[in-house]
């Protein structure tokens, strides 16, 4: 038996195959005391003794986005933009070769579009089948990211979904909602904060807020955001 | 697309549950089930159509 078939059998075993206590209410997956919990224990548990997994390396693995892989991230390639002209013009035309550009440690990323935000429009970007998400900018979903309520209404309603967030559009504003996909990812780049002409990069990127670059926020301001 | 995931347009889900302050990982389980999934990824010698 290969490596790929002893990992797709462990999945099987933990994860797919019919427990003997299904339950009415399991929703796509088979229920087992003790959850999810118990389960990716019981798989972590048989691929390291089988010699599949090195433990240290999924240790690695949660720390980097933990602690490393973020908000924060993208929030520089927003503060770069803001401050290099010709940055932003290649960003907007080639947001993942002008990122590669900046030669950010850690990150990786397929194809992404930067949408700029205008005093006229404004953008708002969904997964509408799952959550597809620019993972090596922001880091982990947030939570309300993967929910039906945003993902249905955000192209059906998306000023009512804003409203939600405490984003109030006025009508001569229009909204660009930006469905991603496997193979494309977006980024919004927000606008500039009023009276942060002074400032450069590095105090720029405290300001950037993670929904901000989502589209769930618009008006930043010289505040520092929580990231 | 349009499948049982596809959720743009519904109806009936009601209003968004916004969390402002959502950690990387809620439970234990969503750090380790992610950093499993990279782990045994890396090097990528299969796609995910073969698992």
């Amino acid at each position: 038996m290969d490596r790929l078939q002893q990992i797709t059998s462990i999945a099987y075993l933990c994860f797919l195959r019919p427990q003997k206590h299904r339950t009415p209410s399991s929703r796509g997956s088979f229920p087992c005391p003790g959850g999810t919990s118990v389960k990716s224990q019981s798989a972590w548990t048989l691929l390291v003794e089988k010699g599949l997994l090195d433990s240290a390396t999924v240790d690695a693995w949660i720390e980097v986005y933990s602690d490393e892989i973020g908000p924060k991230v993208g929030a520089k390639v927003v503060a770069r933009a803001w401050c290099d002209h010709d940055f932003r013009k290649h960003l907007l035309a080639d947001g993942s070769a002008a990122i590669k550009e900046m030669e950010l440690s850690g990150w990786a990323l397929g194809d992404l579009k930067v949408v700029e935000n205008t005093p006229v429009v404004h953008h708002l970007v969904v997964c509408t089948p799952c959550s597809c998400y620019p993972h090596g900018l922001l880091g982990i979903q947030p939570s309300w990211y993967k929910l039906e309520s945003y993902r249905s209404r955000a192209v059906r309603d998306p000023r009512g979904v804003l409203a939600e967030f405490d984003v109030l559009l006025t009508d001569d504003v229009r909204v660009d909602v930006w469905d991603s996909t496997a193979e494309l990812r977006y980024l919004v780049l927000p606008q500039r904060p009023v009276g942060s002409d002074h400032l450069d990069e590095t105090p720029l990127a405290e300001l950037v807020t993670r929904n901000s670059m989502i589209g769930t926020d618009r008006n930043l301001t010289l505040k520092p955001g929580v990231l | 697309m349009d499948g049982i995931h596809d959720a743009g347009g519904k109806f009936g889900f009601g209003s968004i549950k916004v969390t402002p302050d959502d950690p990387p990982f809620k439970e234990t389980w969503e750090g380790r089930m992610l950093g499993v999934a990279r782990a045994i990824s890396r090097p990528a010698d299969w796609n995910s159509d073969q698992f």
